[in-house]
């Protein structure tokens, strides 16, 4: 282990164990004692989006085949903003909240899970030169600065507290960074003169792996091994999770914060690192030829006035990829339920915004619509629907997009997002305050 | 695993396989690429170097000026000074009558003397007063018969470096068993000023020294001086370089043969200057303070000599004015090539390109009438300049450029579209282009067009333009190819050029392509 990890590890350790020793120094001022455990959630979940790649044309490119400028223009008239969004994570995380201390208000929680987190960006010249070519706009500078793709497995252990009566809840969390990469064009343009008769462009990018050279074994499950490439060279952080819920004594409205991985991932040295600058410009030299082609430029094999760095990283600390969201829900009645919300963080290039509304015609069952609009995608609908199976237990099923998971049917030509969550959630028991929304109650029992 | 779950593992990775395997039609799309290969200006900078080209202003012709020294002269020619060796015994003679014990503290030998440098020339009378060196070496050596460590102390009381006498002090080992003792210094001579005018101060070519002989400390043993005890001085001055000189350099006679390019590479064709206006000129700058006569004996321009009525003979250029180092005022003769009588533009109608000149130099030639007081200074050698002065007007006629662009093998798929050449041109001629693409391919496939441009201008500036096309395709483009280039000008009698004029080529690459992924 190394000595990076033992010190999380060691911080994790001593924060949990003052916080044990606080938590039970407390002393109730509340009678009536909680002695039931408080929520808990298993949750699955797959999700993808995108502004600019509808399904249908993904579907044109798995397909195969000559893509016409009729796929391709719509495409392209969809980067809004000039930049085109694609990304998404798979994952699961488990949470829970034990029976407070010793009758008390506050418990121990914690949470688990891992996730796959994937972002890719391009600009829309970008799109262009490689779907269009140049030809169609010689003298504007193609801006390629701001493309880049990344993605990686996080795993993420928590612990901390939860206020049974304000279901206020803070944990510390343990982050892993498996493995994973990162490619981007910090700086870039292409530009060739309106005649024709210059060219100018400048290219510069960093790709990371974080992994180490040379193949590895890795142990799946059943008993098999896999030969990998590579190996892992797993990266630790620590952040700070949890949630602050406001609610209204008087009024149905509620507001809810929540926030995760807030903090520093520890990045070991040894990932391996390109680097690449290149700069061609002609101003009546020419451009094909002994020295310098075009062909060359392509090829990527050309020497002059180029820079290629690779190598090792060395240490450096990253933010890890937190997530931070505010919610709005409001009760007009029991059964009734509004919300708002934005969310950040979590790779996502844009907020992410929410607005939706809930309804529950039986004590069992409670279906849901929202528009959701920004992250990687655009405005598109979510439905979701809540089964309570027991007084305590339940299970959520969330579709964003519905229409997108019909993949090679024309009804989803024209969807450009995705995503699938399953949830099985047990409520807090007894003694626990209500934390609503969703409608979250909690089992009398 | 249980194997329920295996059976439905192994199900879903046949079930994968087999959709992956599934007949996928390559992807493919196409892409319009317009791309600069070439972007070539001629102008007349091109061929004539910026040096000599002076543009013309407000439509005036430019002019193609050539002054340049024809490099007849150099330091070397200025008085030589040949290697020197200079030799003194010193004994110690009939003064001893016994071996006396050298003693100690007090010099047992003091000695002044100067010594002539006697090499310099052989019959030119040269002499030297004062001499400044910029480089050179002096090895001094002493070979003694003395049985003990000797120490001496030995100055140039006549020269000076930095302001100080060199003074030399060192230990010359005793003589033993018949082998004489002998111990060698070297001095550098650089920035070494010499007054070679002696103790009384008239006379030249003189080298002062003085030296004293003493125990040396070193000596363990008393030792013994008799009259048979001699020292030998040696002094060998090599390699000496000449930075200022004054004294006088002899009547001495300087062959000079010397050759200047105008431009080694015609840049037009069949040219017939209009030479109205055109400036020829020899000019000699006589810089040093010494009297020169110079006798031309060769002018040939292109080979073909020049006939000029006071060219060849005798010219005396006065000597130049130095007051303490300073050029106060120097002579100039300058020598109108171009006058009444001489054939010279004739022979330069057809865009000269080398000049050759051949004579001799006469320094000195009424002898010694400064008294020894003539003065050279190697940072200003005597030049003999040549001045050309040729105005942009002539008659052309035949291929002005012929270039080749290389393109290289590309991989443009299903390629359909075009190579465009534009030609721009502000010469004020009409340009015949023609341009072949021959391919690189097994029967060299040739794709030939041309065009004609009307006459541009450059000022005003008016340029005329032509496009050419050349239709491509894949067979055409992939394995590339060299794309020849030429233009052909031709005028109607003297055209007025004011250097401005250029011809600019640009070749653009403009279709479609089908790229396929699979």
């Amino acid at each position: 282990m190394k000595f990076q990890t033992k010190v999380s590890i060691f911080i994790v350790t001593l924060l949990f164990t003052s916080s044990i020793t606080v938590a039970a120094s407390l002393n109730p001022s509340d009678s009536s004692k909680v002695k039931r455990s408080g929520d808990a959630s298993f949750s699955v979940w797959a999700n993808q989006s995108g502004n600019v790649l509808s399904t249908g044309f993904l579907s044109s490119l798995a397909h195969g085949g000559f893509i016409g400028h009729d796929i391709l223009d719509p495409v392209l008239e969809a980067h809004e903003g000039g930049m085109g969004f694609f990304g998404g994570s798979v994952g699961w995380e488990k949470k829970w909240a034990a029976k407070p201390f010793k009758g008390g208000k506050w418990a121990l929680c914690g949470s688990m899970g891992s996730e796959i987190l994937y972002d890719s960006r391009w600009t829309s010249d970008l799109f262009e030169l490689i779907f269009y070519g140049n030809g169609g706009h010689t003298g504007r500078v193609d801006v390629l600065s701001g493309t880049g793709i990344r993605m990686a497995e996080f795993n993420r252990f928590s612990l901390g507290f939860e206020n049974a009566k304000t279901r206020q809840r803070l944990e510390i969390s343990l982050v892993q960074r498996l493995t994973g990469f990162e490619w981007s064009i910090p700086y870039g343009y292409f530009s060739v003169s309106e005649n024709a008769d210059s060219l100018d462009t400048y290219l510069q990018t960093e790709a990371r792996l974080h992994a180490l050279d040379g193949p590895s074994t890795m142990n799946i499950p059943f008993g098999d091994s896999l030969d990998l490439p590579f190996g892992f060279l797993p990266a630790y952080g620590i952040g700070i999770s949890g949630s602050l819920p406001l609610a209204s004594e008087t009024l149905p409205i509620r507001f809810d914060i929540n926030f995760s991985d807030f903090g520093i991932l520890f990045e070991p040295q040894g990932s391996s690192v390109a680097w690449f600058q290149e700069g061609i410009a002609t101003t009546g030299l020419p451009v094909f030829g002994d020295s310098l082609t075009w062909e060359s430029v392509v090829e990527g094999n050309i020497s002059t006035d180029s820079l290629l760095l690779t190598g090792s990283s060395v240490k450096r600390m990253a933010l890890l990829p937190y997530r931070l969201s505010a919610q709005f829900i409001y009760e007009p009645s029991p059964d009734v339920m509004l919300e708002l919300g934005v969310e950040t963080g979590g790779w996502m290039p844009e907020p992410l915004y929410t607005a939706g509304v809930g309804w529950t015609p039986f004590d069992r069952l409670a279906f849901g619509v929202q528009a959701k609009y920004g992250g990687w995608g655009r405005m598109r609908p979510v439905v979701w629907t809540q089964f309570k199976y027991s007084c305590r237990r339940m299970l959520v099923i969330e579709i964003e997009d519905p229409m997108g998971l019909f993949i090679g049917n024309e009804s989803s030509d024209f969807t450009y997002n995705r995503g699938v969550t399953f949830r099985l959630e047990r409520l807090a028991g007894d003694g626990w305050n209500a934390r609503g929304g969703r409608f979250k109650s909690t089992c009398k029992r | 695993m249980s194997g329920k779950i295996k059976i439905a593992f192994v199900s879903i990775l046949f079930l994968t396989s087999l959709y992956s395997c599934k007949d996928r039609e390559a992807l493919s799309w196409e892409s319009e690429i317009f791309l600069p290969l070439v972007d070539d200006n001629v102008t007349w900078s091109s061929f004539v170097p910026d040096s000599l080209l002076v543009l013309g202003e407000g439509g005036d012709p430019a002019r193609l000026v050539y002054k340049g020294p024809f490099e007849a002269f150099n330091a070397e020619d200025i008085p030589v000074l040949p290697d020197t060796t200079l030799l003194n015994t010193f004994s110690m003679g009939n003064l001893l009558t016994v071996d006396i014990p050298a003693p100690l503290d007090i010099p047992f030998m003091e000695i002044t003397s100067e010594m002539q440098i006697t090499n310099l020339s052989a019959n030119s009378g040269m002499y030297l007063r004062e001499l400044i060196l910029n480089g050179g070496t002096m090895e001094f050596s002493v070979e003694s018969t003395v049985e003990g460590v000797l120490h001496l102390n030995y100055a140039l009381t006549s020269m000076t470096i930095g302001g100080e006498v060199v003074e030399i002090e060192f230990n010359v080992p005793p003589a033993v068993g018949g082998v004489n003792g002998v111990s060698t210094v070297n001095i550098d001579l650089t920035g070494a000023v010499f007054d070679m005018t002696g103790e009384d101060g008239s006379s030249y070519n003189s080298i002062s020294s003085f030296f004293t002989a003493m125990n040396s400390p070193l000596n363990e043993d008393v030792f013994f001086i008799s009259n048979l005890d001699s020292l030998t001085v040696k002094l060998e001055m090599q390699d000496m370089k000449i930075d200022k000189a004054k004294g006088y350099f002899g009547d001495v006679e300087l062959d000079f043969g010397t050759e200047v390019t105008l431009i080694d590479t015609v840049p037009v064709p069949n040219p017939i200057l209009d030479l109205e206006g055109a400036v020829a000129k020899l000019r000699v700058e006589n810089t040093i303070g010494a009297d020169l006569r110079l006798n031309f004996d060769t002018l040939l321009v292109d080979g073909q000599s020049v006939i000029h009525p006071t060219l060849y003979g005798a010219h005396d250029i006065p000597r130049a004015q130095w007051i303490d180092g300073n050029l106060l005022d120097y002579t100039t003769l300058e020598i109108d090539l171009g006058e009444s009588g001489s054939n010279i533009f004739d022979l330069m109608e057809n865009f000269p390109e080398r000049f050759r000149m051949a004579g001799s130099a006469q320094v000195n030639p009424y002898g010694d009438i400064s008294f020894g007081n003539d003065y050279a200074d190697t940072d200003y050698i005597p030049e003999l300049e040549l001045e050309i002065e040729i105005p942009f007007r002539m008659g052309l006629d035949g291929v002005v450029l012929e270039e080749v662009y290389t393109l290289d093998p590309l991989d443009f798929p299903q390629f359909d579209g075009r190579l465009l050449i534009d030609l721009t041109s502000t010469f004020p001629v009409e340009v015949i282009a023609d341009v072949d693409y021959v391919v690189n391919d097994t029967i060299g496939t040739v794709v030939a067009v041309n065009t004609q441009l009307e006459a541009g201008s450059s000022f005003p500036e008016m340029p005329a333009h032509a496009l050419l096309i050349i239709p491509l395709n894949e067979a055409v483009i992939a394995p590339g190819g060299n794309v020849y280039v030429s233009l052909t000008v031709r005028t109607d009698g003297a055209q007025t050029f004011t250097g401005y004029e250029n011809i600019r080529v640009q070749v653009r690459i403009e279709g479609t392509q089908l790229i396929e992924v699979e």
